[in-house]
């Protein structure tokens, strides 16, 4: 009886899509402007880490209480920092490609899409 | 009469929802900002063509034409097609996305209906590709365009050539770079009986000799990426080869071009309204006034209430005329195509009046489609033929059509 629990366990955790299939860990550089940020799934969360238009918003939680999707894969659902609402927004994550990002964000009756590329690191701020 | 969906259009349809929620909805605001931004003027945004690579691998490519046009149609009928359309339509730039906007979808019926084997090579296959976008040429801005007979434009056998020579304005698309081709309504048989004298023929964009004159706004919008063309034609020399069908067969072309465009149009425009109805809910169910929801006040279920209504009867009235058109051919479906002609976009402009009064200072701004649903619908009782055309049309062939029965008892 036992064998047979543990094993249902087992077959229910293989079946729940608690992970899905890709992963959105890591760098990624906005598809048309110079931002780049880092999400980290563990903690649920991602953060400006360069903004090389708004300096000011590096280190600003961007993303929060992100979450796998249930029946999805390559589907998460969290929270996103909308700058000109200044408030966070319910937001579907996805990955439609390996190394592309895409956060579908909406503002009152419309809803936007941003693309995010990923990428190995974020290379350094220029001085002057 | 009932209009259940087969097992493929419910397929279909189910597929073009999710379609439209998974990758159009998304994009609603990037679109309006992309549009707003001068720097953008007559560019596509860069997002655009990925949609439209997507949605034709997943077989929602070229839906309006019907299936008698095979084997460039998919294979549908005007009833199947109906539904998809107002589906593929609750977004105004979306039936691009799937191959099925004006003007072009009425250009490929006419290339394929009417097109010879080169004609179609050249220009019809690119065009269900999506490869290339087209314009139709037709309303003049001398004469009083409602009367078709009125168009001047001269279109002059030279040899082996025709020589155009005249002027065309809303010319939708034309602005657009990625317009390669025109389809342009001339005179070229002034000798003629009234409705012999004109032809199509079919004109590059970039022919030497086309001119844009200006952009025209509507309602002080550019339409941008496809745009509002005034043109001149000055001395513009097309082959032979050009010509579609043959000379004076311009009004055949125009009635067979617009007659299902008229249909497609009307279905297009249920679409917009039920987005509008449904946006209006939300609205209605969220703001709170007077300490109550909006949709706690009478005056405004009313309204709900009247669109509902009035959206089912266009709706209906659209099915009938593909039913007509489908099942008796375009000539009985005449009166029919006039009916929807009439009553969509008066339809469509109501429901948007009334959804931007819930709305109140949203409803006029940039943050929902409403106010480009309402312009839209206005601008579509002159298009295509204004409402007092079709009117006029409809009410004579009703009095001729009850007179012969009453005769015919007598």
């Amino acid at each position: 009886m036992m064998i047979v629990r543990v094993v249902i366990f087992l077959a229910a955790l293989l079946a729940a899509p608690l992970v899905s299939a890709g992963d959105i860990s890591g760098f990624w550089k906005h598809s048309g402007e110079p931002g780049w940020i880092e999400i980290r799934l563990e903690d649920g969360k991602g953060t400006v880490v360069r903004n090389d238009k708004f300096p000011e918003r590096v280190g600003r939680e961007i993303v929060k209480d992100l979450e796998a999707d249930e029946s999805k894969e390559n589907l998460w659902h969290g929270q996103v920092y909308a700058e000109r609402l200044g408030e966070y927004k319910d937001a579907r994550i996805s990955l439609p490609e390996p190394d592309r990002m895409q956060f579908k964000v909406k503002v009152g009756f419309m809803s936007r899409t941003v693309e995010w590329v990923r990428v190995d690191e974020v290379p350094a701020a220029q001085t002057n | 009469m009932g209009f259940e969906m087969n097992d493929r259009v419910v397929e279909l349809n189910a597929t073009l929802e999710v379609f439209m929620e998974e990758h159009i909805y998304p994009r609603e605001h990037d679109w309006e900002e992309w549009c707003l931004d001068q720097n953008n003027l007559w560019e596509t945004p860069p997002w655009y063509d990925e949609l439209r690579e997507q949605a034709r691998a997943e077989g929602l490519w070229n839906l309006f034409l019907p299936h008698e046009y095979e084997p460039w149609s998919p294979g549908l009928t005007n009833v199947e097609i109906a539904p998809l359309f107002e589906t593929m339509s609750k977004v105004i730039w979306a039936q691009g996305v799937f191959n099925c906007n004006a003007p072009d979808r009425g250009n490929m019926e006419v290339l394929a209906k009417y097109g010879t084997e080169e004609q179609q090579e050249q220009w019809l296959k690119p065009l269900l590709a999506g490869e290339i976008r087209s314009a139709y040429a037709m309303t003049e801005p001398q004469v009083a365009s409602s009367d078709a007979t009125n168009m001047e434009l001269e279109i002059r056998r030279d040899g082996d050539e025709y020589l155009l020579n005249g002027r065309k304005w809303w010319t939708t698309g034309a602005v657009n770079p990625r317009c390669k081709i025109m389809l342009v309504m001339g005179k070229s048989n002034p000798e003629n009986d009234r409705h012999r004298q004109h032809s199509t023929i079919l004109v590059p964009r970039d022919a030497p000799g086309v001119k844009l004159v200006r952009e025209l706004r509507v309602f002080d919008s550019l339409h941008s990426p496809g745009g509002e063309a005034e043109l001149l034609f000055d001395n513009v020399r097309v082959p032979v080869s050009n010509m579609i069908k043959g000379e004076g067969c311009g009004f055949e072309i125009a009635q067979g071009r617009l007659g299902p465009g008229r249909f497609q149009y009307a279905m297009g425009l249920v679409g917009l309204a039920q987005r509008c109805l449904e946006l209006m809910c939300a609205r209605a169910q969220d703001r709170v006034a007077f300490g109550e929801p909006l949709i706690k006040k009478t005056s405004v279920q009313h309204e709900i209430a009247r669109c509902r209504c009035d959206i089912e009867q266009a709706r209906l009235l659209t099915l009938q005329a593909a039913h007509v058109m489908d099942t008796q051919g375009m000539k009985a479906a005449i009166p029919y195509i006039s009916m929807v002609k009439i009553v969509a976009p008066n339809m469509a402009q109501q429901v948007a009046d009334r959804a931007m009064q819930v709305f109140g200072g949203m409803g006029v701004c940039q943050d929902t489609l409403i106010p480009a649903v309402f312009t839209l619908a206005r601008f579509s009782r002159i298009a295509d033929g204004p409402d007092e055309v079709h009117m006029s049309q409809l009410g004579k062939l009703t009095a001729r059509e009850l007179n012969d029965r009453l005769t015919e008892k007598q």
